[in-house]
């Protein structure tokens, strides 16, 4: 018999028969991978960089001097760490509304009934995939002060060149990179325009709504539980942003994982991850570091839970999410 | 209302209702928007591949010929790729990425479909808690887990082995487990149920039914995995020594001639032949890689 | 740890493939090869000077070898992990090595601080690590990260004490002051890295007059002759006239050397920017980053001098003696139009500091301690170092081996002559501090660089800042050490 026809069969047979529960054994069974690996390579070594942070140990010495709350209280203190967030916050506000609004948009278009829409979308979406080593090396040439395009380009209006990856012009630049790949979203966006109801679209046209109204009130409610997840998504990646950073500075991505190389991160690409970065390894303050880890961690712990608190109630759900056996599909 | 005589046509989500009704006093702005959109989107087609185009002219363009002011060199230096294949130990890089990211991203497939579906259908004290924690393993970085990752990997003597990648992708990836958590609620409980009554144990159901449905999630989360240990070049560098590292962390070295002197145009020419692998594989997989997500039952 | 990614120089041997790592090394913050040793006795530069005249051609080569495998005899096998900048080491010279020694295996991994850190938390780390010893010495000895050596050179029949060339001590410390104490490493070889090598035609092209290698220029006339030596259109550079500088503080240090003063005071706890010395180099440096005539801090360059002087992209560049063996590897064609140079003066003192004597070191928790040493004397006094004499790659670690150093063609007789002008200027400075690794230091004040280049800091300022931003490294380390 197949699946389907055992499904089917009227409810009424009943359970005889024991029950096979759904025991916290099979439960723990079945995550043990999960936890035991989580348990090992994240929960332990975020528990070590806890310990750290209260210690001054620079990362080789068999002494670890106690700190204390120190590390803390510089982690607020210091001017680097203001400057260092701000500039993160500065990248936030360009490249997420962006991304997160151009992937929507993008899928909008590919909704529509165009021709070679599935060529377009894979064209756009190609550049999210693309490793960052690549994207790097990519961009880097593109903007090269005296071979890349950028300034060839400019050239054409006789305008100087410009130095893009030094100075005030690299978070430009890495905006740039980073907004090339900002069709990232365009498949899921997609995949849950498609689940908009066909019919609710329908009896808004009837009711004379235009295409941005239809949008604003059948399918912008529908797509909101997976924009919000994706936006929390996108805002959680950018506001860890370093590797970008690094590989997009005169550093060749080799020197990257050695600390002096931080230096050559223009002041203007220093993100708070690239800080966090340089104090390990450039300034062997693994005990500063790891403050600085363990403060950003509980800081985007909150924002997550206070974004999804103020916005989730706004977002439209059709089934709760938490709920783990309940049909899916209602009418 | 619909033109008399003309049936509706089949439900169609992707084109817009309006569209469909064909309604006269719009035809002519709706007969337009289609090719509008056409330029539109060709041109924002375009505009996104643009930098391959300019790395692809670059990896043939011949390293003397880099600063002159032209947009297509005069010569086409296809050598460069011989000379990308030969300047690093392209091959050896490329075959080690391969073997990571194909081994990780099937370890990680299964074990995440697992797990998802441990969180998605069982139940168990603590199953709140430890799925924060899932949502909360999504948020930190990894570089901050692996310096400590490797004092331990370094106790174990298996440092400059792939063992880490096993351990990693047996454990599951956050963001997988979630769309398989997803995927997995969709379902009706009377799935279990009937495999039950014929006597299947919990592993057989997920194996045997719930497994073979999450197909294109598996393809996805499979690609997915894929790029990430393709393009990881951090634990590569740290984990692995020079005979046995990774293409992302051989590259990033760059290329140099017998002179020293940085070669720009080679590295544009490895840096090509490196993402072709993802490229293909997403093309490839393409179908199934969307409709993973479409199934994650985005609700 | 040894976040050393300012290589003090890469000797490139001959034959050489890719280098990949050590042309990013260099790509730092930095000059390419500055770290200064700490301060030292005054004994050195007259003794250094009077053994490189004296140095008799002893019989080095024909005991060495038969030495190599007396001492190989007691040494257990295994395999060494060398940590160099990939490419350093040549196939030629690992072959020759393990023929010397068979029951050795050498396992190169590519210099990398984060490994190297993580590596020596874990308890496994590198058998031999490759570093600069006038910038790591306290601090590794300081940590007890390396090991005490003086018991093995004592027991070395391939390494003379007396042999030994006294730039040598920079790898000596006795928990206060470099140069005195154990040794905890030795240079494989070692220049006087504020020197530098021009193309005199570039010169001539320009109509100006070609400096004289024996007299040394001054940093103003370098910085007067850069804009009409540099060629520019249209915000795109072709050629610079003045090579890399980099605020670092060893360079700093070693201009004002030549004026009398110093940046790190006499207990290595702080640091001193805003003395009229530093503030005349720090001014320069402004400027000269200002000028554009050159790569700086404010448009890095995109590997070092050595492949931009190769690709006609500097007429200039900051190097030491081995740069010559640099130039006959890669590009011997150019040796015809090229000059080695005196270390140029800020003030009036002729001072020409070395940045390096870059050799190795052995960690306390090495394996196999007696095969490190064995591959240390090798490399650095034995065989291993014979050839790369030979071949010009810089000033040799023992005195019997200055006799080795080329001389056959004109640019070989040029460069030796300079060379042996220079070494009585050689002066050991006090760069070195066990609370703070160079890199860690030069970090911090080349962030605040930039903003006086631009101008919104005054020279002034910049000295306050810098001086700060050094001292809070340092009391940070100071801190971490227990103190």
């Amino acid at each position: 018999m197949t699946t389907a026809a055992r499904v089917c069969r009227p409810s009424t047979r009943g359970r005889v028969g024991r029950k096979r529960g759904t025991g916290s054994v099979a439960f723990y069974g079945f995550i043990s991978p999960w936890l035991v690996g989580t348990l090992l390579l994240a929960l332990f070594p975020l528990g070590y960089a806890l310990y750290i942070s209260f210690t001054n140990w620079d990362g080789l010495s068999k002494v670890k001097p106690w700190a204390g709350l120190a590390n803390y209280r510089e982690v607020f203190s210091s001017p680097d760490t203001w400057s260092s967030l701000s500039r993160t916050l500065l990248l936030i506000i360009f490249v997420v509304p962006a991304t997160i609004v151009g992937s929507l948009v993008l899928a909008l278009f590919l909704n529509e009934r165009v021709k070679g829409r599935v060529v377009f979308r894979t064209l756009i979406y190609i550049p999210a995939i693309i490793p960052p080593v690549a994207a790097a090396l990519i961009w880097k040439n593109i903007f090269e002060t005296n071979t890349g395009s950028a300034n060839r380009f400019l050239a054409l209006f006789g305008i100087r060149a410009v130095p893009w990856l030094i100075g005030g012009h690299a978070f430009y630049a890495l905006v740039v990179m980073m907004l090339w790949g900002l069709g990232v979203g365009i498949i899921i966006d997609l995949a849950v325009l498609q689940t908009v109801d066909v019919e609710q679209l329908h009896a808004a046209k009837i009711d004379g709504a235009n295409a941005f109204l239809s949008f604003r009130h059948v399918t912008l409610p529908a797509i909101s539980p997976v924009l919000l997840f994706q936006t929390v998504l996108v805002l959680i990646a950018t506001l860890q942003t370093f590797i970008p950073a690094l590989l997009l500075s005169p550093a060749t991505a080799a020197n990257a994982t050695q600390g002096g190389v931080i230096g050559l991160v223009p002041t203007s690409n220093t993100f708070y991850m690239v800080n966090v970065y340089a104090q390990f390894f450039s300034y062997s303050r693994y005990g500063f570091g790891s403050a600085l880890i363990v403060v950003f961690f509980i800081f985007i712990l909150l924002l997550t839970g206070i974004i999804f608190k103020v916005f989730g109630r706004s977002v439209y759900y059709t089934v709760d999410p938490t709920a783990t056996n309940k049909k899916a599909r209602r009418r | 209302m619909t033109t008399p005589g003309v049936l509706p046509p089949p439900a169609d989500t992707a084109t817009p209702v309006a569209q469909q009704r064909g309604g006269r006093p719009h035809v002519r702005r709706l007969r337009q928007r289609p090719r509008a959109l056409f330029i539109v989107l060709l041109v924002i087609s375009i505009a996104m591949m643009l930098p391959l185009l300019i790395l692809l002219i670059t990896s043939v363009t011949p390293g003397a010929q880099l600063d002159a002011d032209r947009w297509v060199p005069a010569v086409f230096r296809w050598s460069n790729y011989r000379d990308a294949l030969t300047g690093i130990p392209f091959w050896h890089y490329a075959r080690d990425s391969l073997f990571l990211s194909v081994v990780y991203a099937g370890l990680t497939t299964l074990s995440s479909a697992l797990v998802g579906y441990g969180f998605a259908r069982l139940r168990g004290p603590g199953k709140n808690l430890l799925f924060g924690v899932l949502i909360a393993m999504m948020i930190v970085p990894q570089i901050v887990t692996l310096i400590p990752t490797y004092l331990l990997f370094s106790r174990v003597h298996l440092v400059g082995t792939y063992w880490p990648w096993f351990i990693w992708g047996s454990a599951g990836a956050p963001y997988a487990i979630f769309l398989y958590r997803q995927f997995f609620s969709s379902f009706p409980r009377e799935l279990e149920e009937a495999a039950e009554i014929d006597g299947a144990g919990r592993l057989r159901t997920f194996l045997t039914i719930f497994l073979p449905l999450s197909r294109p999630l598996l393809v996805t989360a499979f690609v997915l995995a894929f790029n990430a240990t393709w393009g990881d070049y951090i634990a590569p560098t740290l984990f692995l020594n020079q005979n046995n590292t990774t293409l992302a962390a051989g590259l990033a070295s760059g290329y140099f001639s017998s002179q020293n002197i940085p070669e720009p145009t080679v590295l544009a020419a490895g840096t090509f032949l490196y993402i072709i692998p993802v490229v293909v594989l997403f093309l490839l997989a393409q179908r199934h890689y969307v409709r993973g997500f479409i199934n994650s039952g985005l609700k | 740890m040894v976040h050393y990614t300012q290589v003090s120089r890469r000797s490139f041997l001959r034959g050489a493939g890719i280098v990949a790592g050590s042309a990013a090394l260099a790509a730092c913050t930095s000059k390419a090869k500055q770290t200064a040793a700490a301060t030292s006795s005054a004994t050195s530069p007259a003794s250094a000077a009077g053994s490189s005249s004296g140095a008799a051609p002893s019989t080095v080569a024909a005991s060495s070898s038969g030495v190599a495998s007396a001492s190989a005899a007691s040494i257990k096998g295994g395999t060494l992990t060398v940590m160099c900048p990939s490419g350093e080491i040549s196939s030629e010279q690992i072959g020759l090595f393990t023929a010397a020694y068979p029951e050795l295996k050498l396992n190169l991994i590519n210099y990398d601080t984060t490994r190297l850190n993580a590596m020596i938390a874990a308890g496994t780390p590198p058998d031999l690590v490759r570093d600069a010893g006038t910038d790591v010495t306290p601090y590794i000895a300081t940590r007890g990260l390396a090991l005490d050596l003086d018991p093995y050179f004592a027991k070395s029949t391939v390494i003379q004490e007396s042999d030994i060339l006294p730039i040598n001590d920079v790898w000596k410390w006795d928990g206060k002051v470099q140069g005195q104490g154990p040794r905890y490493g030795m240079a494989k070889d070692w220049s006087q890295d504020a020197m530098w090598w021009y193309n005199p035609a570039a010169w001539q092209a320009a109509g100006i007059t070609e400096p004289d290698p024996a007299t040394p220029v001054t940093y103003d006339q370098l910085l007067e002759w850069a804009p009409k030596l540099t060629k520019s259109s249209n915000g795109k550079t072709s050629v610079y006239g003045l090579f890399t500088t980099a605020p670092s503080h060893d360079f700093i240090s070693a201009m004002v050397a030549t004026a009398g003063g110093k940046i790190l005071s006499d207990d290595l706890l702080t640091a001193d920017f805003t003395s009229p010395e530093a503030q005349q180099a720090l001014t320069w440096l402004v400027n000269a980053a200002k000028a554009k005539v050159g790569y700086s801090a404010v448009n890095p360059s995109p590997d070092w001098d050595g492949p931009e002087y190769l690709a006609g992209h500097q007429v200039s560049a900051d190097a030491g003696y081995w740069f010559g063996g640099y130039l006959d590897t890669n590009n011997a064609k150019l040796e015809a139009t090229t000059k080695f140079a005196a270390a140029p003066l800020l003030g009036t003192t002729r001072v020409s500091p070395s940045f390096g004597a870059v050799g190795y070191w052995i960690p306390a928790k090495a394996k196999n301690p007696d095969a490190s040493f064995a591959f240390m004397e090798w490399y650095c006094g034995g065989e291993g170092a014979r050839a790369r004499a030979a071949a010009g790659d810089g000033l040799p670690a023992l005195k019997s081996m200055l006799p080795l150093l080329p001389q056959q063609t004109a640019f070989q007789q040029q460069t030796y002559q300079v060379q042996q002008a220079e070494l009585p200027y050689l002066k050991v400075l006090a760069l070195a501090s066990p609370y703070a690794l160079g890199s860690a230091i030069d970090t911090a004040i080349a962030k605040v660089f930039p903003s006086a280049v631009t101008g919104s800091t005054t020279v002034a300022q910049l000295g306050d800042k810098m001086t700060s931003a050094a001292n809070a490294v340092l009391a940070q380390g100071k801190k971490a050490a227990g103190g």
